[in-house]
């Protein structure tokens, strides 16, 4: 097991020099040593991001000793200060779940809350350690898929890593945004019939 | 020995004391009472405020820090904004300044000249004066400012007085801690560093400037503490905070940094400040490090009545394109901040 001495190495230099020797091939694990508890708990936080093993040994208030393994997890350190998610790691798109969203709004209520609350769920949407395999977007949800929406990156994003993105054309056309469409392509009712008849999860916004 | 940052271990206002550690410190002090100190260091607020007679009082505060960058007229800058700001989130004016400076003996001084003169450009854009300073030998250098600014007594912005249904507008992007962190890594981009610095050389001047003529509720400046602290001393113990997750500005390299794991030790700090106060376990991993980043020379922090918000919004955009409405104020719930 590799040595790593960044005692006296302010964050994200510990972190830092960790990943490199955690990303060389014949790397089964490293020790690193570092003077503070914080950066244990940064080091921590990489661990669990990528799914390694981790435990540490405080010799003294200045003094830890981290082990970090790339193979097998060991068990959680107890009184570990983390208390955010580990980062999920990112597969292809899941097969045959479908979002099909047909406003520009979010729930009843406020128009503005709605507008508000559909973004943050299609941002949640790119989060997702599973990302769904298609959107479909008709009616007031043409709108989302249009120049001048804020989600287009969050969209663009989805669809760059194989998310298939459908707008309804009948619903272009009625909204006049012909020539607005920014991602994804057009598609017509049988289009959507189709996809969601063969989708085996279906969330409805 | 003639690099910036070779004598620094941490930089910025990512070299603060904790927010916890800190209030632990200040209690208890002994002191004389006087009730022309409007705002005092009880409050945890950007500046003190006291009355100097009926219309008018005198804002003073104090901020330096060590290098985050290794260009010392970008030092000088950013430090002697990120020390105006204080005086700005007051609702003040600032009126004269000090250098406050510790350098090592054996560095070149035409360093330390280049970083007090990116200091008195600040200072002259502010259209305050340079009164003076104090300079001392260090091991790692240090500069910053003290300032001392006036503010009418009606126009006093706190930062704990929000009322429920306001809005709060964010002025500058999130992720200076985390660029800066890469930066001293040597894997940020010199593209992304240059983003980052025009950042937190830019004076809150503009911003606060935008804010006269509204019903302002409270402001803040973002600083070493990060936004959720910030967000946790303006909710005091009287309101809650709902913050709209996909509003926040950030610097999308800053996020993908966090990705990378790429964070600081004072993001870490702030994070274990916040435990129990809010729960971020259900934000992507990268946005709860952005929530939690150290900014130096952050922005404003602005809570707006409702019907008043997208004006001033719109107002602050001419000159601070990024800004947002990153959320509003509640009812005090169970908890003091939470995430849509």
């Amino acid at each position: 097991m590799e040595i790593i001495d960044v005692l006296g190495k302010p964050c994200p230099i510990p972190v830092i020099e960790s990943k490199k020797a955690l990303a060389k091939k014949d790397t089964s694990g490293v020790l690193v040593k570092v003077d503070n508890i914080v950066a244990v708990q940064n080091l921590e936080k990489m661990a669990n991001g990528y799914g390694y093993g981790f435990s540490y040994v405080e010799n003294s208030k200045d003094s830890y000793d981290v082990t970090i393994s790339k193979d097998e997890k060991s068990p959680p350190t107890p009184n570990a200060a983390y208390n955010g998610l580990p980062v999920a790691r990112r597969d292809a798109a899941h097969r045959g779940l479908i979002v099909v969203i047909s406003r520009n709004t979010m729930g009843e209520g406020a128009e503005e809350l709605g507008k508000i609350l559909i973004k943050g769920f299609i941002y949640s949407l790119t989060e997702l350690p599973v990302l769904p395999e298609c959107l479909i977007f008709f009616n007031s949800g043409a709108y989302l898929t249009s120049d001048g929406s804020n989600t287009i990156d969050d969209l663009r994003k989805m669809e760059e890593r194989g998310v298939e993105i459908f707008t309804c054309g009948t619903c272009v056309n009625y909204y006049g945004l012909q020539d607005k469409l920014a991602v994804g392509a057009i598609t017509d009712m049988y289009g959507i019939t189709e996809k969601m008849a063969s989708a085996s999860n279906i969330i409805n916004i | 020995m003639n690099s910036l940052l070779d004598n620094c271990t941490s930089g910025g206002c990512g070299a603060k004391i904790g927010p916890g550690e800190l209030s632990k410190l200040l209690t208890g002090l002994p002191g004389l009472v006087d009730e022309n100190l409007i705002v005092g260091y009880d409050s945890c607020d950007d500046a003190g405020v006291y009355k100097f007679d009926e219309k008018y009082s005198i804002v003073t505060t104090a901020d330096f820090f060590p290098p985050m960058v290794d260009d010392p007229l970008i030092f000088g800058r950013i430090a002697a904004s990120n020390a105006l700001s204080d005086i700005y989130a007051m609702g003040g004016k600032p009126l004269s300044a000090l250098n406050l400076v510790c350098f090592p003996q054996s560095m070149d001084m035409g360093i330390l000249r280049e970083i007090l003169t990116g200091g008195a450009e600040k200072i002259m854009e502010a259209s305050a004066v340079l009164a003076g300073g104090h300079s001392i030998y260090d091991k790692e250098p240090k500069y910053g400012l003290a300032v001392t600014g006036i503010v009418e007594n009606d126009k006093i912005i706190r930062n704990n007085t929000p009322e429920v249904g306001h809005k709060l507008i964010l002025t500058k992007p999130l992720g200076t801690g985390i660029i800066m962190a890469a930066l001293r890594g040597g894997v940020a981009s010199a593209d992304t560093v240059k983003k980052a610095v025009t950042s937190m050389e830019r004076l809150n001047k503009y911003s606060a400037e935008k804010m006269r003529g509204f019903d302002i509720g409270a402001c803040t400046d973002i600083t070493g503490f990060g936004l959720l602290a910030h967000a946790l001393e303006m909710a005091s113990d009287k309101v809650s905070i709902v913050i709209y997750a996909g509003e926040i500005p950030y610097f999308v390299e800053a996020y993908q940094y966090a990705e990378e794991f790429l964070v600081t030790a004072a993001g870490q700090r702030n994070r274990n400040h916040l435990a129990g106060k809010a729960d971020v376990s259900r934000l992507p991993f990268a946005l709860q490090e952005l929530l939690f980043d150290p900014q130096t020379s952050g922005g404003l922090l602005i809570c707006v009545p409702p019907g008043q918000s997208a004006d001033l919004l719109a107002s602050i955009q001419t000159d601070d394109p990024v800004a947002r409405v990153i959320g509003e104020i509640v009812k005090r719930g169970k908890d003091i901040i939470s995430f849509v």
